[in-house]
């Protein structure tokens, strides 16, 4: 079990985010400091640690901002998708209430599709078992989402907006891994000053 | 019911392997939409929801039916996350950030030299608590919980906890008082720190009367008799989730069960109200984490 020490801003270590683009904006926090004393969500735990300690789980789930900022973008944005598919037989407003949570509902059963027969093959031909199957998991949907974004983003409708604005996303994020890439002593190092 | 059909009963062993699934499945992003899916749950488990609603009439006075509706959405919506995070911990080994309350009196529990004993409640994550004291203390835990009814649950329960299992936890299943009794005392005198739930009474287990909330209630007596017979003290243990993968490890001042009088039941029964004044102000401000889903009292069912 990896522990981080909490006397540091911890809430910043970069290996607790799994995207590029928020393990990047986690370790500049964590060089710059600007986090100062106190630790993630109000935990202030130089003042707190009298009274209460705390223990911060080194983890790559851990950051429940990327976590909801990343399912808000791809509901969002598959959402936006439904409804331009709908809104050809009713009417936008209506397409858009009805396509969030038909989104959903889609994004579920890809993860329980994705789990029962898309990851089973992929593991057939040849790709390695890890503990679980998030990250293949997570690749499909992702790619299949892009997949669709590349395609609404060619249209000429409103719905090319929320296309590019994921595409844009993805894109950030390519940038940020090659910029990690080049840092990654650096982020190595600050990551070692607070992690037990 | 028949016996394919009882896998998918609210009980049924088909609910836990598809926790199992989603946990080892799901990307992060879409977590926060599949606990959306305890809607369903919530709309479909009738009976369960209005348990809780009466007892959240009970918690908060003065509470409408529409507002504990609500309410009880909140606390299915919790359980959601509650039961992921254990399943989490178990099956992948991920633990989540912990804060905690009460320090003094959690380290007096794992640095004194005799056994002692965790009175908790169904609050949180029972499990995740006990699997990380055990694996941040040297201290070896029994862990006492009740039976899963279904047959087939038991089992995948009983294989997923040897395939997991965590050094220096045991867990034992209160089935029959006399069955655990002799044991639980054994350990206790062994050093070893044993760990129940006091907030519920397993059919067939000895129970003393007591009030929370103002109605009638009935506690466990076990934690309490075996407290004065091994001389040890209680230690009420809560674990609160305040957040995504954040919980909160609520450690109370000791309950000491003396043996003061010839009058034994007296003794209990000092220790059983100061448990109940405890558990009251935990559940006050925690409501929505009490996963208690039957009346906690005859007179909220009449």
């Amino acid at each position: 079990m990896r522990i981080a020490r909490p006397q540091a801003a911890v809430a910043w270590v970069p290996s607790r985010h799994r995207y590029a683009l928020f393990r990047l904006i986690a370790y500049l926090r964590l060089a710059s400091g600007a986090d100062g004393p106190h630790g993630d969500r109000g935990w202030r735990p130089d003042v707190d640690l009298g009274a209460n300690a705390i223990v911060l789980a080194i983890d790559r789930d851990q950051s429940s901002v990327e976590a909801y900022t990343v399912c808000v973008l791809v509901w969002m944005t598959v959402s936006a998708f439904f409804a331009a598919v709908l809104s050809s037989t009713l009417v936008l407003p209506a397409a858009i209430a009805l396509a969030i949570p038909i989104a959903a509902l889609t994004l579920t059963l890809s993860m329980v599709m994705t789990g029962l027969v898309v990851t089973p093959v992929l593991h057939a031909v040849g790709l390695p078992r890890g503990a679980d199957n998030i990250a293949p998991a997570t690749m499909v949907m992702l790619i299949a989402v892009t997949l669709a974004a590349s395609y609404f983003a060619t249209l000429s409708t409103w719905v090319r907006i929320p296309a590019w604005l994921f595409l844009g996303a993805v894109a950030f994020n390519g940038v940020a891994a090659i910029v990690l890439f080049v840092v990654r002593q650096r982020v190595r190092a600050a990551e070692a000053r607070c992690v037990a | 019911m028949k016996a394919w059909w009882r896998r998918f009963g609210v009980r049924g062993v088909f609910w836990r392997q598809s926790l199992r699934f989603a946990v080892m499945n799901t990307p992060i992003w879409v977590e926060p939409i599949v606990h959306g899916t305890s809607a369903f749950f919530f709309l479909m488990a009738g009976p369960v929801r209005r348990g809780v609603m009466l007892n959240l009439r009970a918690i908060i006075p003065g509470s409408n039916a529409a507002t504990n509706f609500c309410r009880a959405w909140r606390v299915f919506w919790n359980f959601a996350w509650t039961i992921a995070d254990a399943a989490r911990y178990r099956h992948l080994r991920t633990l989540p950030d912990w804060e905690f309350v009460g320090l003094e009196y959690f380290e007096e529990l794992c640095a004194r030299p005799g056994g002692a004993i965790i009175l908790t409640a169904h609050m949180g994550s029972y499990d995740l608590g006990a699997e990380l004291f055990a694996e941040t203390t040297d201290r070896r835990m029994v862990m006492v919980r009740a039976p899963e009814v279904d047959p087939a649950t038991r089992e995948y329960e009983e294989s997923a906890q040897r395939d997991a299992g965590v050094e220096g936890l045991k867990i034992d299943f209160n089935t029959k008082a006399s069955d655990l009794a002799f044991d639980l005392l054994a350990s206790v005198q062994n050093g070893d720190i044993v760990a129940i739930q006091g907030d519920r009474v397993t059919p067939g287990i000895a129970s003393y009367p007591a009030t929370l909330f103002g109605h009638r209630t009935e506690f466990p007596a076990g934690p309490f008799a075996l407290a004065m017979a091994a001389r040890v003290p209680i230690y009420p243990l809560f674990i609160l989730r305040t957040g995504r993968r954040r919980y909160r490890l609520l450690t109370c001042r000791p309950i000491e069960v003396r043996r003061t009088s010839r009058h034994r039941d007296e003794d209990l029964q000092n220790a059983i109200n100061a448990w109940s004044a405890q558990l009251e102000q935990v559940i006050r401000e925690g409501w929505f984490q009490w996963f208690a889903f039957d009346p906690f009292s005859p007179e909220l069912a009449a």
